[in-house]
């Protein structure tokens, strides 16, 4: 087979090769066995790479990358009001700030009348507000994760992002991570983290303790 | 997906369109997933090369000039994407005699050689031996069998020019053919041994 018709093969497998060069190729295909043999090689390859990721579905990582998209928008809306901010202070309405400094001291006003009613309240109604807003950070069920040696901190990060965990404590002396992954999906991380290989050992933990 | 639907969708999603983005995710996600295990394989930094590609496309579609396929310039961004994880893991140092072999030069085939390889190939076969390959030669395969990329475009994602894809192409082609021969060799090896 001679070297032009050899370079050309692959181009002529995957359809983007010029009409001349693939009439030329067609030419060669009818007197060439050795040429054809090789096409149906490339053939026969071309269909088993296609086949290699047939069984994936096509959502695959589509709930996180909308989750991403989303958090963006939740930006992007933070960034419109930042530039409704700039509006406002731009010399157009420079001429609304007199308006705006009195409706300011109005509003510091009233909050500073709602703060002095929430101090007339009892300690006791003031503490379940506490309670019902704080959220300590070594609230369980968490993960403790051990990873192997050679783990890598990209790594680490990656397996994170995978489960959707965040990290709330460590390393500590015994190279214990604390990992906390959405509520009711602790099972589930387990059982993915079982089988990565940077993954020495994993468990789920009341919460963080004392000392680790 | 056609290029010009791809190409409309991709308009609609520069207006922060949900729904186009999910038709155009759902169209390539496995497209961009096969590219990203080819070059890393493993599946789930695959997933999150593909998790991050189509990230991108959603803040980056009013970018696209549209002087490419978006296709390319999709691959491109998996590429980037796939290069950086690449880069920040530990390189596996695990060989065994098949990786030797598939880096060596293929011997000549028969004609009827060719046919018994196409004949025989197998799914896992293919698998193993492209994870043998270098991540160049790898890529190369990929771009051109199963992305259906044309030279030039290989030749524009690997950032080389069109002859050293051609060498690299011939290489690969080679070295593939001639590790999944070995296998197709123990495979005679170990029927004709079992009893």
């Amino acid at each position: 087979m001679n070297r032009r018709l050899s370079e050309l093969l692959p181009w002529y497998v995957n359809g983007t090769l010029k009409s001349e060069d693939r009439e030329w190729v067609d030419r060669c295909l009818a007197t060439d066995s050795e040429a054809r043999a090789e096409l149906e090689w490339l053939l026969g390859l071309q269909s088993q790479l296609a086949q290699s990721v047939s069984g994936v579905p096509s959502d695959l990582g589509l709930t996180r990358t909308l989750q991403r998209v989303r958090a963006d928008r939740a930006t992007l809306g933070d960034r419109i009001r930042g530039w409704l901010g700039a509006v406002a202070s731009g010399p157009v309405l420079a001429r609304a700030r007199p308006i705006a400094a009195i409706a300011a001291v109005g509003i510091i006003g009233a909050q500073t009348g709602v703060i002095y009613l929430l101090a007339r309240h009892s300690d006791e109604d003031s503490q379940q507000i506490r309670a019902s807003r704080a959220v300590p950070a070594d609230e369980g069920p968490l993960l403790r994760v051990n990873f192997a040696p050679d783990t890598k901190e990209v790594d680490i990060r990656l397996l994170l992002s995978a489960i959707q965990g965040s990290l709330v404590g460590g390393p500590g002396q015994l190279g214990d991570y604390y990992v906390r992954v959405p509520a009711g999906a602790e099972n589930a991380a387990v059982s993915r983290l079982k089988h990565e290989r940077f993954v020495a050992a994993v468990q789920i933990v009341p919460g963080l303790p004392t000392t680790y | 997906m056609d290029d010009t639907k791809a190409k409309e969708l991709l308009g609609r999603i520069a207006r922060q369109d949900e729904a186009a983005f999910e038709t155009i995710y759902r169209a390539f996600s496995r497209r961009v997933f096969a590219y990203a295990l080819y070059m890393l394989n493993e599946p789930y930094r695959a997933e999150e090369v593909l998790v991050d590609t189509m990230h991108e496309v959603w803040r980056n579609a009013a970018r696209f000039r549209g002087d490419s396929l978006f296709s390319t310039w999709l691959i491109g961004i998996a590429r980037n994407k796939a290069l950086l994880v690449h880069r920040a893991r530990r390189f596996d140092e695990s060989h065994d005699d098949l990786d030797d072999v598939a880096e060596s030069e293929a011997d000549e085939f028969a004609p009827e050689g060719f046919a018994e390889l196409a004949a025989k190939q197998r799914r896992e076969g293919v698998q193993a031996c492209m994870r043998r390959l270098s991540q160049e030669h790898r890529e190369c395969l990929q771009l051109v069998f199963y992305q259906g990329c044309s030279l030039a475009d290989v030749a524009h994602l690997q950032g080389v020019p069109e002859n050293t894809v051609k060498t690299r192409l011939y290489h690969a082609r080679q070295r593939i053919k001639n590790c999944l021969r070995l296998l197709i060799e123990r495979e005679g090896a170990h029927s004709r041994a079992s009893p």
